[in-house]
């Protein structure tokens, strides 16, 4: 699926060089990600290339380096386009926490460069720096906040529509 | 039902979290809701109290909250309400429901439970609550303000992580109501 994966390491017994990589990024900027941090953790997509699939059941969590991501539900004429996720956003975090199946599609719109994150690692991520918790909870309060007010349109929209007819 | 019919004093809140057999290790009101309930705090760090179960020991990430006491049917915040200082919620025990009138007459439900979270998303994007939160069973809950929430965000991981994971229960709700109505509006 990737072209360039190079996160070959066991999930639960990252090697030196894997947490030397995770020290870095948790005190670094995802704009400062390094090509050693890419190397551990980075993975690189063609444009149409899929992270992860609707209904499919991993877990790994992905920050966008670079490059945008298209999310989506659907296929073919019944897809519905939900989102564009572009540098330094998160994708995949839901069912990295709650463990239920994918969601949405995420497809590379073009070339799209993440580093990639299983449960294992990412853990230790959060124990060598707060502030990757504060940015998930704030994206993921963001997106409820953002999705809750479509809703409310809908339904605003709905309700117009029976008044008007 | 509205706790003003239940609970109107300190007195008569004491008496009703004895026959409830709620601990009480000490009786405040909850800021800005002042005469809407009485809220019953404990101050010690560990094993707080008693309960119909026994001792409970108290995680280690309510720290730097409160702990208040909701009777059943009390209404915590309602939609449209400004976003107070202490806004982010523990569900130590019992059942919240949060609620939504939508303007066609529909109404969004979600429940949170026990070690459930709620009023995350309106502390931090900070203005109206945009859900009513209602006490469906005698709730014992924990409060932060913003402040105190994210700095236990910082320090337990554990709390972290079910910070997270409701959160994520909660997106993948709206985003499922949010199918749903679009296909609505599709057909």
């Amino acid at each position: 699926m990737s072209s360039d994966s190079v996160n070959g390491q066991a999930a639960d017994q990252p090697d030196e060089d894997l947490e030397e990589s995770l020290l870095q990024v948790a005190f670094s900027e995802i704009r400062d990600t390094s090509p050693e941090i890419f190397t551990q953790l980075g993975r690189s997509y063609q444009p149409g290339e899929v992270l992860f699939r609707e209904n499919d059941s991993s877990k790994e969590l992905f920050m966008i380096v670079g490059g945008q991501v298209k999310i989506s539900r659907g296929e073919g004429e019944g897809e519905r386009v939900l989102a564009t996720r572009g540098g330094g956003e998160i994708m995949g975090e839901m069912s990295h926490f709650d463990d239920y199946p994918r969601s949405a599609t995420a497809t590379a719109v073009g070339e799209v460069q993440v580093l990639v994150f299983t449960k294992a690692n990412f853990a230790l991520i959060f124990e060598l720096h707060h502030k990757w918790t504060l940015q998930l909870v704030q994206s993921l309060c963001n997106r409820i906040n953002f999705t809750f007010q479509r809703i409310v349109k809908g339904h605003s929209a709905a309700a117009e529509g029976a008044a008007g007819g | 039902m509205d706790v003003h019919d239940r609970v109107v004093s300190r007195k008569a809140g004491l008496g009703f979290a004895l026959r409830e057999g709620i601990p009480v290790l000490q009786c405040v009101i909850v800021p800005g809701m002042e005469g809407s309930f009485i809220a019953f705090a404990g101050s010690a760090p560990y094993n707080y109290g008693a309960s119909a179960g026994g001792y409970a020991t108290r995680m280690r990430y309510l720290t730097n909250g409160k702990e208040i006491f909701v009777p059943s049917g009390g209404v915590i915040c309602k939609t449209g309400d400004a976003v107070g200082e202490d806004a982010i919620f523990y569900v130590m025990e019992g059942r919240v429901d949060l609620a939504r009138e939508l303007p066609d007459g529909y109404r969004f439900n979600y429940s949170v439970s026990k070690d459930g979270i709620f009023g995350v998303v309106s502390a931090l994007n900070p203005g109206i609550h945009e859900m009513t939160a209602t006490a469906v069973s005698n709730c014992q809950l924990y409060t932060w303000n913003k402040q105190s929430f994210e700095t236990a965000l910082s320090l337990y991981i554990e709390f972290a992580k079910l910070s997270i994971q409701e959160l994520s229960r909660y997106l993948r709700a709206v985003n499922q109501e949010a199918e749903r109505v679009w296909n609505k509006n599709v057909q």
